[in-house]
């Protein structure tokens, strides 16, 4: 091998380590595409290299050591067939799709059979992991159970859910404790949680703070300089001053923020700000990942459908979590495909007794001074961690299913359909709703003129509590 | 082809897609990315394949212009030179990217010959995406001597790789 050839492995070496900077990937591009032999090297470099991940991460015995708190044993860390970090982020949605598309058979291989005995000391599982890595850049992964202990979060979105219920969304780059399943310590970072009645009492702690909850959903900051900001989403928590001898607790109600710094030996009231939570609480909420023009509000008295217009995004408001409505419901669409229009004694339902959680969908637009009429355009995409199980688009049949999962004290507007192209018709401007293979993914292509909306009501099945998952999926 | 199938073509590609997306892209990061987005639109779709059509090339394509696209999102002058670099190097990495999984098999050959010690290097490195730094204090060595050694593994494994991937296609 001469020098030059050397210098160009060291080079492709270090790209693939990740570990090039724009300058050196240019010399490498340059290099590559200039000469036959450095290209062959090149491509062989990489297709032994991608060989190497696939190999080695099936072929070894498994590491042993626990580091922190992701358990290196736990079932699917040792049995998912998507093994190698570069496809890690994939893995989840890989097996969320073939979940669904090829049934259980093919999810139960791959996971572990067994199922946690009474005395598996784990408090938590990742249920979601959204290009998610530690510090030592290995990646987390869906699935992998938690014991106490410390996590670090160098990057990504992940959500936790414990085993008293409490489901606890982190975002990168954030530092936490796991103490028992009723309390986590965060150090840095951001996280929302939601916390079911099982979980009352739930504790967050920070350096400066003590949130109690007292069944709730609420986001907890923790800055660089160590600043605790707390925001509460619905319901109410209580807050202490770490450190404080007056012991006497401030509650927190829904759409009110608290703050407490190293400077303050109180807990002061601060502006309701979502924006740092707008990342995590999808995550928390059931939202896997979207892409394109879409934005996604955080509960709070003020975000109600009626009072949010806004001209370059589709805005998702979650509505009811965890439904068993007792009567059947028409949907619009309930098959992966486009949506097209049918007739009413046509719609699918929705069978009772099934527990859906309830998301709304609206792109609102508002006329401008500059362009008073004009049509405005968005698309995106967005996936849900659960199956989707029904979208209603049609006025009618939105305002029917506002009885049951609608929010009483929402004025809902009428007319508000999306206006699917009619068949043969080749002409813009018709809105486009398509339900992906994974039953998942929603893409949507919609036109409103000023003043017009439209909306979507998208029904995704419930979460289960993480316990019962792990026996679903092993069974 | 059902969805079923769809679905099964789409995971048996994925070492195939990454290798392609990553010679594309030069840059781990970014080819996890766009492979990522590359799903998504192959899974979006997955009702406009042929069904006489060939998947590989469906998929290929798909990740082409996923590549093509993340690069434009960019909007850096040098990736123009970037881009065009893609676009040329589109098709033979294809090819490249084909061959990975007749590597896939010769590797394990050439991997169970390497002793116990660095077996488990490669697949904490490999398999479990352990940074250098970790490695080398875990064996308190320095970080630029663990790097060499796993240069050394490596090419090891891939002079070996190589020397039955060439018998095999001249054979």
């Amino acid at each position: 091998m001469s020098d030059d050839d050397r210098s160009l492995t060291v080079l492709i070496q270090e790209m693939l380590d990740g570990a090039l900077d724009d300058d050196q990937r240019a010399d490498l591009l340059k290099r590559v595409g200039r000469d036959d032999a450095a290209r062959k090297l090149y491509l062989d470099q990489i297709a032994t290299h991608t060989a190497l991940q696939a190999v080695l991460a099936d072929c070894l015995p498994q590491r042993v050591g626990v580091p922190n708190a992701l358990d290196a044993e736990s079932p699917s860390t040792s049995t998912l067939k998507f093994k190698w970090p570069a496809v890690a982020a994939i893995a989840s949605m890989a097996a969320a799709i073939l979940f669904l598309v090829s049934g259980n058979a093919y999810l139960r291989s791959l996971n572990s059979p067994n199922v946690p005995s009474v005395d598996t000391p784990h408090v938590a599982v990742v249920t979601q992991s959204v290009g998610a890595y530690d510090n030592n850049d290995v990646a987390i992964r869906s699935g992998q159970q938690l014991i106490p202990g410390q996590l670090n979060l160098g990057r990504g979105l992940v959500r936790l859910d414990f085993v008293s219920g409490a489901s606890v969304a982190i975002e990168g780059p954030a530092k936490i404790e796991i103490v028992d399943k009723m309390r986590l310590v965060l150090l840095r970072g951001v996280v929302t949680a939601t916390i079911p009645e099982s979980a009352i009492g739930f504790v967050v702690d920070t350096d400066t703070a003590h949130v109690v909850d007292l069944g709730t959903a609420f986001g907890v900051s923790v800055g660089d300089d160590g600043t605790t900001d707390v925001c509460v989403f619905e319901g109410e928590v209580t807050v202490n001053r770490k450190g404080s001898t007056s012991g006497q607790p401030t509650l927190v109600r829904e759409g009110q923020a608290v703050r407490a710094t190293e400077q303050s030996p109180t807990i002061d009231s601060s502006e309701y700000e979502v924006a740092p939570f707008e990342n995590a609480w999808p995550v928390n909420s059931g939202v896997l990942q979207t892409t394109g023009s879409i934005r996604f509000v955080s509960p709070g008295p003020d975000f109600h459908p009626g009072n949010y217009q806004d001209n370059e995004h589709i805005v998702v408001y979650p509505e009811r979590s965890g439904v068993v409505p007792e009567e059947t419901i028409r949907v619009d669409l309930m098959d992966p495909g486009e949506y097209t229009k049918s007739r009413y004694r046509e719609k699918r339902t929705l069978p009772a007794g099934i527990r859906v959680t309830s998301f709304l969908l609206q792109f609102d637009a508002f006329p401008t001074e500059q362009f008073p009429n004009k049509k405005r355009r968005v698309s995106a995409q967005i996936t849900f961690a659960k199956p989707i199980v029904g979208v209603i688009t049609e006025t009618r049949l939105l305002k029917e299913s506002e009885a049951v999962f609608g929010n009483p004290d929402v004025d809902y507007p009428s007319p508000r359909a999306v206006e699917p192209r009619p068949e043969g018709d080749h002409r813009p401007g018709f809105d486009s709703v398509i339900l992906a293979a994974d039953q998942r993914t929603l893409t949507l292509d919609l036109y409103v003129a000023p003043q017009k909306l439209d909306q979507l009501r998208v029904l995704v099945e419930a979460d289960d509590s993480p316990i019962t998952e792990i026996r679903v999926l092993s069974q | 082809m059902t969805s079923d199938q769809y679905i099964l073509a789409m995971t048996a590609i994925q070492n195939r897609l990454h290798a392609y997306i990553l010679s594309l892209l030069a840059d781990p990061v970014a080819a996890q990315d766009v492979l990522q987005e590359t799903n998504l639109v192959l899974i979006r779709k997955a009702g406009d394949f042929q069904i006489d059509a060939s998947f590989e090339s469906w998929a290929y394509n798909t990740a082409r212009f996923q590549v093509l696209a993340h690069l434009r999102d960019r909007k850096r002058d040098r990736l123009v030179l970037h881009e065009s670099f893609a676009e040329k190097l589109a098709p033979v990495a294809e090819v490249m990217a084909e061959e990975t999984q007749r590597r896939v098999q010769l590797l394990g050959g050439c991997v169970e010959r390497l002793s116990d010690e660095h077996k488990t290097l490669l697949h904490k490195r490999y398999g479990r995406a352990v940074s250098i730094a970790t490695l080398a204090e875990d064996r308190g060595k320095t970080a630029s001597a663990m790097k060499q050694l796993l240069y050394r593994i490596r090419n090891l494994l891939a002079a070996c790789v190589e020397e039955r991937f060439q018998e095999g296609t001249s054979g």
